[in-house]
């Protein structure tokens, strides 16, 4: 693959790209802009490690606004809780997360994904236009960080030290995956179907991030190939010109950048798929298996589970004593949002939000509940119920990676 | 003509110097082996990564493979 691709594309630092972006201060994409130097500290979310407020900064993508960088390289920026508030991330405002720091700049002009492996009966190359041609499907959906919340956890495990935002949630149109695996056919023996991206290593012996699927979820009619973000060329930091759409899964297994789909009769080994990557066995309530994959004692993360954000409020938000409306998001694994209840006496009783317009079973949710705060201190708690029973825990599951953290919120707001 | 060539060699210049401000300054506690830290580990990866996991990682914490070599690097 490598030999191939490196022709496809033109290898350019993150140092160029930012120079790249540098070049656009005038057309309102400006990497100049004031808050890029801005503290992150009032936008982090509370209980996230305290070695982040002393560094971390507002920061401007060419191309987005301002997130909460976490990294610089590889790029982690996190998106702050405004950016919430609707069911629909623009594209300016979704977060970057990459593991590795060598991301070119890819050329769509000679971009090709390469489709084979010993699982396949043939091998091809896809060009952006070809993938175009083909027949188009669009879904909205959430790409959620396996380790969106790790920050939270306690104690605190290693790792991208996450608050809320390694999320959100976009329309996104591409081809199906199992039509593209259908142009070349699978062998019955096909078992799992890899996935590699432009983005590299800086050394050799750091391992390259590559990915699989069982063939189950990869021939799913829900999971892409995605040219389109929210109805615009993906953002080069959200993996310009195509990427793999996981409806329901993990971030992980959604692809940027995708130059191969690989077939495999074997499991895929490497770094990223184990011991990275994985959960213990029978901890949490997850449908979806990766069978292939898993062993005695752990398994790869798969679906998310059931989860929601109150994004209205901050915690320790000032309101008004009277009526206040508490809104925010839920999402799940693909099964889709049944109920959101709020609590606002520590979890005693439980109450019916409103939920708001339905992008689909893998889409974030709105929900907003009218709350009657008297002066003094109230605290809100949310839970999110989806389509097959499931909820949000009260305490957390804790485990060495911080996957998973699904407990429920409390808001305290100060009401005079 | 020659101010065209000016104004280009502006561009080259004031684009990188631009970009270069806007990177992570990472300051970390100085100390032996400082240089060695920020080599090994900056090479492949911002250091932030120091400070956002300092206030809680122990020494076998460190010293665990993250899946970017830095730990064989180590040995």
């Amino acid at each position: 693959m490598g030999s191939f691709f490196s022709a496809a594309v033109s290898r350019r630092t993150l140092l160029r790209q930012a120079s790249a972006g540098a070049a656009l201060a005038g057309t309102g994409l400006s990497l100049t802009n004031p808050s890029w130097a801005q503290s992150a500290a009032t936008e982090l979310t509370p209980g996230v490690p305290s070695g982040i407020s002393s560094y971390a900064t507002m920061a401007t993508l060419p191309g987005k606004k301002p997130l909460i960088r976490l990294a610089d390289r590889g790029p982690n920026y996190e998106a702050p809780l405004e950016y919430f508030r609707t069911p629909i991330t623009p594209n300016d405002e979704f977060f970057v997360r990459y593991h590795l720091s060598n991301i070119p700049e890819v050329d769509a002009k000679t971009y090709k994904i390469a489709v084979g492996g010993e699982g396949a009966n043939g091998q091809t190359e896809i060009t952006l236009d070809a993938l175009k041609k083909m027949p188009a499907y669009e879904v909205v959906a959430v790409n959620q960080c396996s380790g969106n919340r790790r920050g939270l956890s306690q104690p605190h495990v290693a790792g991208v030290e996450w608050g809320f935002g390694a999320m959100g949630c976009a329309r996104w149109k591409g081809a199906r995956l199992k039509d593209v695996l259908a142009t070349i056919g699978l062998k019955p023996e096909a078992i799992e179907i890899a996935f590699n991206g432009a983005d590299g290593p800086v050394i050799d012996k750091t391992p390259d991030f590559i990915k699989s699927l069982p063939v189950w979820k990869a021939v799913d009619e829900s999971t892409l190939i995605a040219y389109e973000m929210n109805g615009a060329p993906l953002p080069h930091f959200n993996g310009f010109p195509a990427r793999l759409i996981v409806p329901g899964w993990t971030g992980t297994y959604w692809m940027k950048h995708l130059i191969s789909v690989t077939a495999l009769t074997k499991p895929q080994g490497g770094f990223w798929m184990n011991p990275a990557y994985r959960i213990p066995i029978g901890k949490f309530p997850v449908v979806a298996r990766f069978v292939s994959q898993e062993n005695a004692t752990s398994t790869p993360i798969t679906e998310m589970v059931v989860n929601s954000l109150i994004t209205s409020h901050r915690d320790g938000a000032s309101v008004k004593a009277g009526k206040v409306t508490v809104s925010g998001l839920a999402w799940d694994g693909g099964y889709g949002i049944r109920a959101v209840e709020v609590s606002t006496d520590d979890g005693k009783t439980w109450a019916q939000a409103k939920v708001g317009q339905d992008l689909g079973r893998f889409a974030f949710r709105p929900w907003s509940f009218d709350i009657s705060a008297k002066r003094g201190k109230v605290t809100v708690m949310a839970n999110a119920i989806n389509a097959i029973g499931q909820t949000q825990t009260a305490t957390l599951i804790f485990n060495p990676a911080g996957y998973h953290n699904n407990v429920m919120q409390r808001v305290t707001l100060n009401a005079d | 003509m020659r101010r065209f060539v000016i104004a280009f060699l502006a561009t080259m210049f004031a684009v990188p110097a631009l970009a270069q401000s806007q990177l992570q300054q990472i300051k970390l506690k100085p100390g032996p082996g400082l240089d060695a830290v920020e080599r090994n580990c900056g090479t492949c990866h911002s250091l932030a990564y120091i400070p956002m996991n300092s206030p809680f990682l122990n020494a076998a914490g460190w010293n665990a493979d993250q899946g970017d070599g830095s730990a064989d690097r180590r040995r």
